[in-house]
């Protein structure tokens, strides 16, 4: 189906029909111009002109190429208007017409490299288009209204078209005939420049048609600086042989031009219909999580990121669940794709780009299913990585409480019985010195057992949470635990590095709940590895964990798996 | 003999103090916090700092760190950290660097006065002393293929006793034998364990103490 504007249309429509008249001009009638004064040059002006055209208007057939197609289309009519302008019996108004397209050349080639930039839309791209199309106008407008062809004993073939030349001056005609090729030759430098930085600065995907296009209109401005350098140099108009040659260099780098054109079409359509295949693929069997990586095939944007907005919690999470801010700048651009007003997910590209709409046509239009299952699978995952870190921070909190009760128990009923055996030892040596040796010994036994007492107190702390754990890491905790066990107790542990914290603590109270409980008979096989990445402890001969402690490892991400006569649990290390 | 005190328990403090004067022992200083432990022995250079494990601010191994300190700026004032932690790690931790003129006793392990004051006398003299119970805990240790398992009775005694950082005189009084019986059953485990036995006295503790804390 053939789109585009009715404007763009009609712009296409006269182009053709000027061109075939142009053409019609050459074949019946003599024409003072260069397609007229050869075989040659006629060959390679028809070649060059229907390239361009059939490119422009297959350009304008779709919608990001469509300015440029339109662009195409005025080129190709300012390049053929000089054949109007040779048309000795032609009528005197079209003459003049001609002679005023034919300069328009050389900023419509400007425009197209600007609007080919990914800049083309800022206000330096656009002042840079309005000055170049004045200063275009005002130079050739001077040149037509100076100039009396009458009085230029050079004059070509414009010698007839004298209805413009309203003040007719020889010197100011002079001048401004050579204003206007230093324009042309200024023009050409600067639109070559402008052609690189956009060949360089576009994105990736559509660099190398950008490219092609701008380079290949650069290369039609140094044509025409080149003319514009011959004219000054022999001051003729005449078709001499070098200006001959530099007019068929034109026509080679136009027909260049219009296949840049052509191959950007094609590589849009491309595109297009690989975008178009991704939805429908999207719309078929959606892989869960796999929007963005299709996205990034597609796109040829290995940086592409997909954000889902999440409307209860007024944020944005990427496919696994986890809050991102996407940003776009001067160098991301970011396109919301949203469903009944509703925003439903943030695309951020690299870099500007021309077909971004179009994108979220094709994600709204074809993957809606696929975009809304990622956005719910990412709501989930979300949730979910909440919920994890809720767990965390209860344990976590249930853990300072341990440790809390541990300081005052140490600060507090501890630091008494120290000072009470104190107290007793000096009784005790008081009465040692008064030879009161049953006293003493009455002294003696009573220290004994409140340091008993203190002893047991001591144990029990340490089952609350030992503070080696924290200082020293799980080794020394653990052996600490094991000199206290009721039962024998074999250790083979290996640790790489420390553990994080909460996966220190789950393993020393696994293992102290398997110390504690272990079934009568024998030693028990206690067995820890351990890294900063994992730690997984193994017990042999033990019933089955309680609840809060599986409910510990869970919220660590870890498993309990039986294994043998035990068990083996394994603990990430995540921090909480 | 003169000490320095360090607990942030007034309570602990000021019972210790006293039960050291009664002692004949004389307590140059109290503090209750690290700064204040060193710069009480900066000012009286006493014999012994005696040092609570655990003090403000943040309550963990303040006073590991202080002991570390005194060993380091005062090499002369021998070092005893007082500790609830049975804890052998921490006890290793304190002689890794400097193992002679320093100890580590459980707090509530001092019943007998003559204990203490008798540790202090030891620590002055350059020796190390470790409380028996962490060294009976680390003998006491199970482990796969155990090479303490070939030990005797009598050199795992001869063991604990050098862990504890008795001088061979002192071991063969404890034992009633003689010196040179106690030199040949150090000797002997000490090749049974791999351990080197080289000549520095306190090394060896510090060798021993480490032996059984990794062994495996």
């Amino acid at each position: 189906m053939y789109g585009g504007t009715l404007a763009a249309r009609l712009v296409a429509a006269g182009g053709i029909l000027l061109a075939i008249g142009a053409f019609v001009l050459l074949g019946t009638h003599r024409i003072e111009a260069y397609p007229g004064t050869g075989r040659g040059a006629f060959v390679a002006t028809a070649v060059a002109t229907c390239v361009l055209l059939a490119a422009s208007v297959a350009a304008i057939g779709s919608r990001t190429t469509r300015r440029a197609g339109v662009l195409g289309v005025l080129i190709t009519v300012a390049w053929l208007s000089p054949v109007a302008l040779g048309w000795l019996g032609g009528p005197g108004w079209l003459r003049a017409v001609a002679m005023l397209a034919a300069p328009a050349l050389v900023p419509l080639l400007v425009h197209l490299i600007v609007q080919q930039s990914p800049s083309g839309a800022s206000p330096a791209g656009r002042s840079l288009v309005v000055a170049s199309y004045l200063g275009a106008a005002g130079l050739s407008i001077a040149v037509v209204v100076t100039r009396d062809p009458l009085l230029d004993l050079d004059c070509w073939r414009d010698c007839a078209v004298r209805s413009l030349a309203v003040a007719p001056d020889a010197g100011l005609a002079e001048v401004a005939g050579q204003a206007w090729l230093y324009f042309v030759i200024g023009a050409a430098v600067l639109a070559t420049l402008c052609a690189a930085a956009a060949g360089a600065r576009a994105q990736p995907m559509v660099r190398a048609d950008v490219a092609a296009v701008c380079l290949s209109a650069a290369l039609v401005l140094a044509t025409c600086a080149w003319s514009a350098v011959l004219h000054l140099q022999a001051h003729t108009d005449r078709p001499t042989a070098a200006l001959q040659t530099a007019y068929l260099g034109q026509a080679v780098s136009l027909l260049l031009l219009g296949a840049g054109l052509g191959w950007q079409v094609w590589r849009g359509a491309r595109r297009r219909s690989a975008m178009r295949s991704m939805a429908a693929r999207l719309g078929t069997a959606p892989r869960a999580g796999g929007l963005r990586e299709q996205l990034a095939v597609v796109l040829e944007d290995p940086s592409v990121e997909v954000a889902y907005w999440l409307p209860e919690d007024r944020r944005y999470v990427d496919g696994s669940g986890a809050p991102v801010a996407p940003r776009a700048g001067a160098e991301r651009v970011s396109v919301e794709v949203r469903r009944h007003d509703d925003r439903v997910a943030l695309v951020t590209l690299a870099g500007p780009r021309a077909d971004g709409d179009q994108l979220v046509e094709q994600i709204g239009a074809t993957a809606q299913l696929a975009v809304d299952n990622e956005r719910l699978r990412a709501a989930v995952l979300a949730q979910l990585a909440e919920l994890n870190a809720s767990r965390r921070r209860i344990v976590a909190a249930s853990d300072e409480t341990r440790r809390g009760i541990e300081r005052d128990l140490h600060d507090g009923a501890q630091a008494d019985l120290v000072s009470l055996i104190y107290e007793i030892a000096g009784a005790r040596a008081r009465a040692e010195r008064a030879g009161e040796v049953e006293r003493a010994e009455l002294l003696a036994d009573i220290n004994a057992e409140v340091s008993a007492i203190a002893g047991r107190l001591r144990e029990f702390t340490h089952g609350i949470f030992p503070p080696v754990l924290a200082e020293a890491g799980l080794e020394p905790a653990l052996w600490s635990l094991i000199d206290e066990a009721p039962a024998p107790v074999v250790l083979d542990i290996s640790l790489i590095g420390r553990p994080s914290t909460a996966a220190e603590r789950a393993a020393y109270l696994v293992a102290a709940h398997a110390i504690g409980h272990a079934p009568p008979g024998g030693a028990l096989d206690l067995r820890v590895r351990g890294d900063a990445e994992r730690v997984r402890v193994w017990v042999g001969r033990c019933d089955d964990l309680p609840v809060e402690l599986t409910d510990r490892v869970g919220a660590l991400g870890g498993a309990v798996v039986a294994s043998g006569d035990g068990w083996e649990v394994t603990l990430p290390c995540v921090s909480s | 003999m003169r000490v320095v005190i360090a607990d942030d328990s007034m309570l602990t403090r000021e019972g210790l103090a006293r039960l050291l004067e009664d002692s004949g022992v004389e307590v140059a200083g109290r503090a209750a916090e690290p700064a204040g432990l060193l710069s009480l022995v900066a000012a009286h250079r006493p014999d012994v700092a005696i040092v609570d494990i655990r003090m403000p601010p943040s309550y963990t191994d303040e006073g590991l760190v202080a002991a570390a300190r005194i060993r380091n700026e005062s090499p002369g004032v021998a070092v005893l950290v007082l500790s609830h932690y049975l804890e052998p790690s921490y006890a290793l931790r304190l002689l890794e660097d400097v193992p002679q003129r320093t100890g580590y006793l459980l707090k509530d392990r001092l019943t007998d006065i003559a204990v203490l004051v008798d540790a202090l006398h030891r620590l002055a003299e350059g020796e190390t002393v470790i409380d028996p119970t962490i060294v009976t805990r680390l003998l006491n240790r199970r482990r796969a293929n155990d090479p303490l398992a070939s030990l005797t009775a009598r050199e795992r005694e001869v063991l604990a006793l050098v862990a504890e950082g008795m001088t061979n005189e002192a071991i063969a009084e404890r034992l009633v034998v003689a010196v040179r019986t106690v030199e040949t059953h150090i000797t002997r485990l000490l090749a049974k364990l791999q351990i080197d036995e080289d000549a520095a006295r306190h090394r060896r503790v510090h060798a021993v103490l480490t032996y059984l804390r990794h062994a495996q």
